[in-house]
């Protein structure tokens, strides 16, 4: 482009060339006058930088002093050990003023029982940290693109190294150039609709209201489609069906780009279809693929409609992995026991508590942190997926060449 | 094959999750009224836990009709409520063989706020209704300065919502100009702001800084004048009779009688249902 | 080469390598190679079942909505709920009519006292924002005052030989001399705050603040800004009094005015009544059908709990409420003879309210006196002329009404598509109409549209084409970038920041000119509408850089090389070369912005009305609800398998179905202009 510009300025001569060319220069005022209209446009693009930088500045300036601080270990650590709570706000009687997380809160008063307190304000959500929401999301973004991926990934060979033109790929294509456009809140509906309300589970007592149910032989166990209630792998089977033509055109591109010698030197040396795409072509595509998922991260972490009806949780006092088991079942019972209900339950989620306290409370100073906190950790993680998969695209192109 | 083994997995996750959906025994799982569920619930569960309780909680608060539904799927083990329950819904409940068991949480009045430098200080019933079914438009209509009026209500799941359809609207529709919002909180933030904002909130949500509470038909909105206040309501817990967990039941029954779950009653602002 | 090789030999044409050998196996006359490639095959038609999936869930909700919709529609009939609503119609319109006349009068009468009213709000503001400078002392004063207030209770309780009264009473005492030096500080607090700029900043009201008035208010928020104040400054007072001497005045002088006003609101009187009878009976009537309709399935219910309950006593319960309910159906004719018998009444009460009113219309006055009641007035002319037309329609739609004509399924379905109201949970009749959402969804996407275009097309064009390579690397990313920042952090932003902030903007006076301005809300189709630009940008950026990077560099030289300017190449080769991939990329721009969730959910105010164009372009100043918005807001709190519940996957569906026609016409572009 650089040197395009230059023939520009050189092929531009002060005086008209000829009359009847459209195209001939008009002298200094032109030349004024194309300098005028660069510059608006100049300005437009850094218009949209300028309201981009503002918002960060905005929300690092205010975001900082909570999830930072000034001394070793640098980051506020409680931030990001408690899950959210009410935080109180009160005076003691000898005029000073306190303010802390409910749990502090209680024990400040059993161990001062003589202390009068006046002034007492609770704010909902406004104290302890963001862990739960943290946890829930790391969690959602997981089983969505273990999902996406790998069914990503097996769609994306099918279509580059196997199919040949035809009706089938041309609907597939189509499939999933309209997948991509569906508003984000439409996969909310029918993730509620299918696996929150119809998807099969594998239990000894189906429900009453299960669409159908299936016995399975040999066992006392039943499939039933009763689904599977609002809960993190409803939530991450969402999510990873939104984001399945992301990851799938990523995925081709990036066996696009292996050269086809790569393949026909294989197949010359007598290697299955398999074999090649196995040994050639695989090995080499990777890293276009992880890059492909890591943006596949930044798309899906930032999602809130989806979630909102399949998984989301505005206040969750315990960790996923909390689990209360029954002592007394047999081992494979408790492991089975475990994962079903490690998965089925519901969790908070980043986007969905930064809803809540953008939408449920109201704005103050002790209310401000908790706001700012949470917005800026999610945009700062955000930001590192989608700064992640650009280095990670960079590193890998100067990487492999041939 | 370490790719097919990857494709698999979809299918063996699958099948793990497909295993049976499993309560942990002493977790509470409350959804309902955001009324409730906003302030109140989080703190009563706060201080349930500091009494050496080892019960875990999950609060979701979307509005009190959805107190109902998830009693009825089975996904609440209590339900919150801020109306009382429907005939209707009580017989769905009745087609399942099931019965609801109310317990009354405390008393709310509804309370009419404006902007802090709105000069309006008292309504009459008529005027309330006529606000929030768009009949009044302007606040020189009833002695403020000139300006429309902006009404804002709640969501049309919320207990709130319904109990003030019926106790101050005279049953009408809210006006096609009402906006609506999420939460009790929210309201009073946006009158707050808006220096022609009217809404209504719980009494726990109106001693907010910027807005001021209207007193209707002369009556101020006072805990002591609870009695007099044309639009006050009560409170509810919902189980289900004979299926609610132990520790639930345990709760509800704490929350309602404990000294300390009547303090903390108190200092959210509403009324502690005597017992 | 042996024979049973060859067969190996046609999969892999060149001699094979022994490691890479395949292997025999079979099942059903497949190979492995087959299975892999069935497998994968499998995997990819899973995007087209899933496609297959969301249309079938969301078609299955409106296959069952529709009818379910038209039998509510045949129930509004048939309880008469329909007349009724046809009969109050014209109430309607009255009251419109009644309240803008009414704000005239009230701005004739505000008008005569302006100039105090406004010294008024002027002191009442500051005084507002002087407590809100000084909130922490001035809470504790109020809650120091409150306690010495129960003091005093508790001390008159008390007897005064007991001995914990002189304990209390010095109690007392220190609270007391507490307040007296806390009323010290407030009030130094209070003057400084006075000095300060922070409580002057009273927007378009401070502007004609004379000196002299500012120096009054001061002296009286000092004199006032107590907790406990109870008495106004004298000055104040007096302006207050002479506020409501002239108002007084004025009102005489209107007397005549205020006479018309009432009479308006006594001829609408009987008519009011006539349609509360009315819609009594048609609730009774409505409850009735309900109680009918269902009353099989609570039956069953009833029964099925009786089978369930385990309790024989509760058993016994069941059973006996089963028994309780009969299933007998109703009159319907009986039941709607209220309604024809009202027919004549109403068009009796319509006649007289008719020409009532036009003589009342006759009294009001020509023209207002100010800016303010002449806007009310010219607003009450139309709005009469509305009334009137609604009340022959009404006349009409009465007389015509019988409650046995059956609702079509297309009435079922035009009344979703083009009905303008979307209430719910209501007492009365619940109406799904999608106009409101879909036109709020509609106008705040033409707002981001208008503002996002021309940035991102003009910052994609300099990128593209005059940017230098160095720049070209940090400024693509970094919009890249922007895409990134997910949208609940912009409507949180929306909501903290930019929704303040706009409003403040608006109140500017230059800016006065703008529609809409100045704006009393935060949350606004405007709001989102900016916020959404914001949002969209990168996406047509890219898309549009992309679309003019594709242009063939041959036609860029050729222009050059015919001695074209940069510009004049960019804007008469480049520019339209690429116009297809410029329209697609506003398309699928569109369709993103029609999408979103989270933005509109928190900054667009959800008001479910039609936008009021009739000031134009100010519509943008309202607030709306979308199409997004809705089935965020109500879904998580409906039933499953309800009315309301299928309504909103239709929503979803029409979502859907924009979704689709919008990426179909992004293609067709792409495809007819590539062609030629």
């Amino acid at each position: 482009m650089g040197n395009t510009a230059d023939i520009a300025e050189t092929a531009a001569p002060a005086e008209p060339a000829s009359s009847d060319n459209p195209f001939a220069a008009r002298g200094l005022g032109q030349r004024r006058r194309e300098r005028a209209v660069a510059l608006v446009l100049r300005l437009a693009a850094y218009a949209i930088l300028g309201c981009g930088l503002y918002i960060f500045v905005d929300i690092i300036a205010k975001g900082a002093p909570v999830v930072f601080k000034a001394s070793p270990p640098f980051v506020n650590t409680s931030f990001f050990t408690k899950s959210p709570e009410t935080l109180m706000t009160f005076e003691t009687d000898d005029g000073a003023f306190h303010k802390m997380d409910f749990a502090d809160y209680t024990r400040f008063k059993n161990e001062n029982p003589g202390r009068a307190i006046v002034e007492e304000h609770s704010h909902a959500y406004s104290g302890g940290g963001i862990l739960g929401p943290l946890v829930g999301t790391a969690l959602l973004t997981l089983i969505c693109i273990v999902v996406a991926f790998c069914i990503g990934l097996t769609t994306s060979i099918y279509l580059n190294e196997y199919s040949s033109k035809g009706r089938f790929m041309d609907a597939i294509r189509l499939a999933i150039m309209n997948l991509a456009g569906v508003p984000s809140v439409v996969f909310g509906l029918f993730g509620l609709g299918l696996f929150c309300l119809v998807a099969p589970v594998i239990t000894k007592t189906p429900q009453e209201g299960a669409l159908f149910t299936l016995p399975i032989l040999f066992t006392d166990h039943f499939l039933s489609f009763q689904g599977w209630g609002t809960c993190m792998l409803a939530g991450g089977f969402t999510l990873a069906v939104m984001i399945l033509p992301v990851i799938i055109t990523a995925c081709e591109e990036s066996l696009k780009a292996i050269p086809a010698g790569f393949r026909e030197a294989s197949l010359a040396l007598g290697a299955t279809k398999w074999q090649t795409i196995a040994k050639s072509v695989l090995p080499y595509a990777f890293p276009g693929m992880l890059t492909a998922s890591v943006l596949g991260i930044t798309r899906v972490a930032g999602e809130t409609a989806p979630i909102m009806f399949t998984a989301a949780l505005s206040h969750k006092d315990k960790l996923p992995w909390d689990l209360a088991i029954d002592p007394n079942l047999g081992a494979l019972e408790k492991v089975e026991a475990g994962i079903g209900g490690f998965l089925s339950q519901s969790v908070q989620a980043m986007p969905y508590h930064i809803y809540t306290v953008a939408a449920r409370i109201p704005q103050s100073e002790y209310t401000k942190p908790m706001q700012y906190g949470s917005v800026l950790v999610f945009l700062l993680l955000v930001m590192g997926f989608a700064g992640l998969s650009v280095f990670l695209r960079i590193h890998y192109r100067k990487k492999l060449k041939w | 094959m370490k790719f097919t083994i990857n494709s698999t997995l979809p299918l063996l996750a699958l099948a793990l999750a497909a295993t049976a959906t499993l309560q942990a025994e002493d977790k509470i799982v409350i959804k309902g009224s955001d009324t409730l569920g906003a302030k109140l619930v989080p703190q009563l569960s706060e201080t349930y836990k500091e009494t050496g309780s080892t019960a875990s909680f999950e609060i979701t608060a979307e509005g009190s009709s959805s107190a109902f539904t998830n009693l009825l799927a089975g996904t609440a083990d209590i339900g919150i409520s801020s109306r009382d329950i429907k005939d209707s819904e009580k017989e769905s409940f009745a087609a399942k063989g099931l019965e609801v068991e109310e317990w009354v949480a405390g008393y709310d009045l509804i309370v009419v706020v404006v902007n802090g430098k709105n000069p309006v200080k008292d309504l009459s019933v008529e005027q309330v209704e006529g606000i929030f079914t768009g009949d009044i438009k302007d606040w020189s209509e009833l002695g403020g300065d000139a300006g429309p009026i902006s009404v804002y209500t709640r969501n049309t799941s919320s207990g709130t919502y319904k109990t003030f359809q019926e106790i101050a609207l005279n049953d009408r529709d809210y006006g096609a100009d009402t906006q609506k919002l999420a939460g009790n909180e929210q309201i009073a933030e946006e009158v707050s702001k808006n220096p022609n904002g009217i809404g209504y909130v719980g009494l726990a949500y109106a001693s907010k800084d910027g807005i001021k509470s209207v007193s209707v038909d002369g009556v101020e909105p006072k805990a002591e004048n609870a009695k007099s206040y044309p639009i006050s309501r009560t409170l509810y817990y919902y189980t289900i009779k004979g299926k609610a967990p132990e520790a639930a039941i345990k709760f509800v029954k704490w929350a309602k009688s404990d000294a300390k779950a009547v303090e903390v009653v108190e200092r959210v602002g509403f009324i502690p249902a005597a017992e | 080469m042996s024979e049973s090789d060859s067969a190996v030999n046609a999969d892999s044409p060149t001699t094979p390598a022994p490691s890479f050998r395949g292997r025999g196996f079979r099942v059903f006359g497949l190979g492995w190679q087959d299975a892999i490639r069935y497998f994968f095959g499998g995997n990819a038609s899973l995007a087209i079942i899933l496609v297959l999936l969301i249309c079938f869930f969301l078609i299955r909700e409106g296959a069952l909505f529709f009818p379910s919709h038209q039998r509510g529609l045949q129930d509004y009939r048939h309880a008469g709920q329909e007349f009724v609503d046809a009969v109050g119609e014209p109430i309607d319109a009255h009251t419109a009519f009644f309240s803008s006349a009414n704000i005239a009068y009230f701005a004739e009468i505000n008008e005569s006292s302006r100039e105090e009213d406004d010294l008024l709000r002027v002191a009442r503001a500051v005084l507002a924002n002087t407590e809100a400078a000084c909130r922490k002392n001035w809470n504790l004063l109020k809650r120091k005052l409150g306690e010495v207030q129960e003091m005093d209770r508790a001390l008159a309780g008390l007897d005064a030989a007991d001995p914990a009264r002189s304990d209390l009473a010095a109690k007392r005492e220190t609270r007391l001399a507490e307040i007296a030096a806390l009323r010290t500080i407030l009030s130094s607090e209070v003057e400084a705050a006075l000095a300060g700029p922070k409580v002057w900043k009273l927007g378009s009201d401070g502007r004609h603040l004379s000196s002299e008035d500012r120096e009054r208010i001061r002296e009286a928020v000092l004199f006032q800004a107590s907790p406990d104040a109870k008495e106004e400054h004298p000055w104040l007072a007096g302006v207050g009094e002479r506020s409501r001497e002239k108002k007084k005045t004025a009102a005489a002088e209107f007397a005549a005015f205020k006479e018309t006003l009432q009479g308006i609101q006594t001829a609408i009187r009987p008519m009011r009544t006539l349609h509360g009878e009315l819609k009594k009976a048609a609730s009774a009537n409505r409850a009735a059908i309900n109680r009918y309709q269902t009353a099989p399935a609570r039956r069953a219910a009833m029964l099925e709990g009786a089978k369930k309950a385990q309790d024989p006593a509760e058993q016994a319960r069941f059973q006996a409420e089963a028994d309780q309910i009969v299933v007998e159906a109703p009159d319907l004719v009986a039941m709607n003879a209220p309604f024809y018998a009202a027919v004549p009444k109403q068009a009796e009460l319509s006649a007289a309210l008719l020409a009532e009113m036009r003589e009342l219309r006759e009294a009001l006055p020509e023209k207002g006196s100010n800016a303010r009641s002449r806007k009310a007035l010219e607003r009450s002319e139309t709005l009469f002329d509305r009334f009137a037309d609604t009340v022959d329609r009404s006349q009409r739609k009465a007389a015509k009404w019988r409650h046995e004509r059956s609702v079509s399924a297309i009435s079922s379905f035009t009344s979703f598509v083009f009905g303008k109201q979307w209430i719910t949970n209501s007492s009365w009749h619940d109406f799904y109409g999608l106009l409101p959402l879909l036109t709020g969804s509609l106008l705040i996407a033409g707002i981001a549209l208008a503002v996002c275009v021309p940035f991102s097309v003009a910052a994609a064009i300099y990128v593209n084409q005059l940017a230098s390579r160095r720049e070209q690397n940090f400024v693509k990313p970094a919009i890249e970038f922007i895409e990134a920042i997910p949208s609940v952090v912009l409507g949180f932003f929306g909501i903290v920041v930019f929704g303040e902030a706009l409003r403040a903007l608006s109140q500017v006076e230059w800016l006065s000119w703008v529609p809409g301005f100045p704006m009393n809300e935060r949350l606004t189709i405007l709001n989102a509408g900016l916020l959404l630009a914001f949002m969209a940008a990168p996406t047509i950026f890219t898309l549009v850089e992309d679309a003019l990077e594709n242009v063939p560099s041959a036609l860029t030289e050729n222009s050059l090389a015919m001695g074209a300017s940069k510009l004049q190449t960019v804007f008469r080769v480049i520019v339209p070369a690429s116009v297809s991939g410029l329209i697609a990329a506003i398309l699928l721009g569109f369709g993103r912005i029609v999408g979103e969730t989270m933005v509109v959910l928190l900054v667009a105010g959800n008001k479910i009305k039609i936008p009021d164009f009739s000031e134009g372009l100010g519509a943008i100043a309202q607030p709306a609800h979308t199409m997004t918005g809705i089935i965020a807001q109500e879904l998580p709190e409906v039933d499953s398998g309800s009315l309301h519940w299928r309504a909103l996957f239709i929503v979803g569906l029409v979502l859907f179905i924009i979704a689709l026609a919008v990426n179909y016409a992004a293609q067709q572009v792409l495809k007819r202009f590539q062609r030629i």
